[in-house]
């Protein structure tokens, strides 16, 4: 075990290497995922406000105490 | 492109109405796959298989790499460098060329997920090209007795280093996304000139980095337990660029609907 970690007497140039790549690939990753995991909680909650223009419901479906865009008081936050 | 289409607002930002964006059935595949609606489910197919695929090759080729392969006569353990180091400069030249052809695609064909596909990929190059740089400094110490020179093969790759990140501030330079995404396309398509250097630099010049042992003519110069995890490292890195590049184009497009939401409730909102 202590020669696998020795490395031949190349330990810190071998470690520093494979470490430097560990925390730069995983790093992207989880910056990627942490990103479009916010963006799409943004975009729910935006999609959530404006009733889509092209999925035209039906009248009778829409109640008519539903909200309209500009009925809103409480502001969405914003991304 | 195609049916349907979208809107453009005052400042000439288009406003992508995905289900609107009516492509016809029975166009080309690549026609087909311009619905963003489409691709975001192929990519939700396709990106499982790649997460398995990357996860097995890490650790079979960290496995072999680090554990089951010999020392270099020569170079020792520092050889193991050469796991990490080589496949990343691979990825670093292949996600340029994706940049490159990305952007020849945008000029010519005017494709929509050709900007998105190269906004995604170019942090990912850039990180690849980084560890390349890198990793080949920490080999090089070493081996010969110098962090850095200034020779043909790792000046080029310092270039492609710089073209990346320019790329990347070109895109985030301009307010409309259209020329945004021209300018960037052409910083792409200029720079691939790059590419051939790189790869010949090591034959066209004398320099201090060694030629190439394995993508050349004839049978790759290097031992089968060392060819081994040098692949296995080349694959996991391939598979872990898909899917960082399926996930950032999935947010490249998230962020577009948010932009055409947010405008369309700007728009409502005005008095």
């Amino acid at each position: 075990m202590t020669d696998f970690l020795r490395m031949g007497g190349y330990a810190v140039y071998v470690w520093s290497s494979y470490a430097l790549v560990a925390v730069v690939l995983a790093g992207l990753t989880v910056w990627t995922v942490a990103a479009l995991a916010r963006a799409s909680r943004t975009l729910t909650d935006l999609e959530a406000l404006a009733p889509r223009r092209r999925r035209r419901s039906s009248p009778e479906t829409i109640a008519p105490e539903t909200v309209i865009p500009e009925t809103i008081t409480k502001e969405a936050p914003h991304a | 492109m195609g049916g349907g289409g979208g809107a453009s607002t005052g400042n000439g930002v288009k406003v992508l109405a995905d289900a609107t964006l009516a492509p016809n059935p029975s166009g080309g595949f690549w026609h087909r796959l311009a619905n963003p609606a489409r691709f975001q489910r192929l990519a939700g197919a396709l990106m499982p298989w790649f997460v398995l695929g990357a996860v097995g090759l890490f650790a079979s080729g960290l496995y072999f790499g680090l554990i089951d392969s010999p020392v270099d006569y020569q170079q020792k353990d520092t050889v193991r460098i050469m796991y990490v180091h080589v496949p990343a400069a691979w990825l670093a030249m292949m996600s340029y060329s994706g940049l490159a052809v990305a952007g020849f695609v945008l000029l010519v064909w005017r494709h929509p997920l050709a900007d998105v596909a190269g906004a995604a990929a170019a942090p990912i190059g850039a990180a690849f090209t980084f560890l390349a740089l890198v990793t080949g400094a920490i080999w090089g110490q070493p081996t010969w007795g110098t962090w850095w020179v200034w020779d043909a093969r790792l000046t080029s790759v310092l270039i492609l280093f710089f073209l990346f990140l320019g790329y990347i501030a070109i895109r985030n330079a301009f307010d409309e996304r259209e020329r945004a995404a021209k300018a960037a396309a052409i910083l792409a398509l200029v720079g691939a000139v790059n590419l051939p250097v790189i790869k010949f630099s090591v034959e066209w010049w004398n320099t201090l980095h060694q030629p190439a042992s394995i993508t050349r003519l004839g049978a790759p110069a290097i031992h089968p337990d060392m060819l081994r995890p040098l692949l296995l490292m080349a694959g996991a890195y391939l598979c872990l660029f898909v899917v960082l590049l399926l996930l950032r184009m999935r947010l490249e497009l998230t962020r577009r609907r948010i932009e055409a939401l947010q405008l369309a409730r700007a728009g409502a909102a005005a008095p």
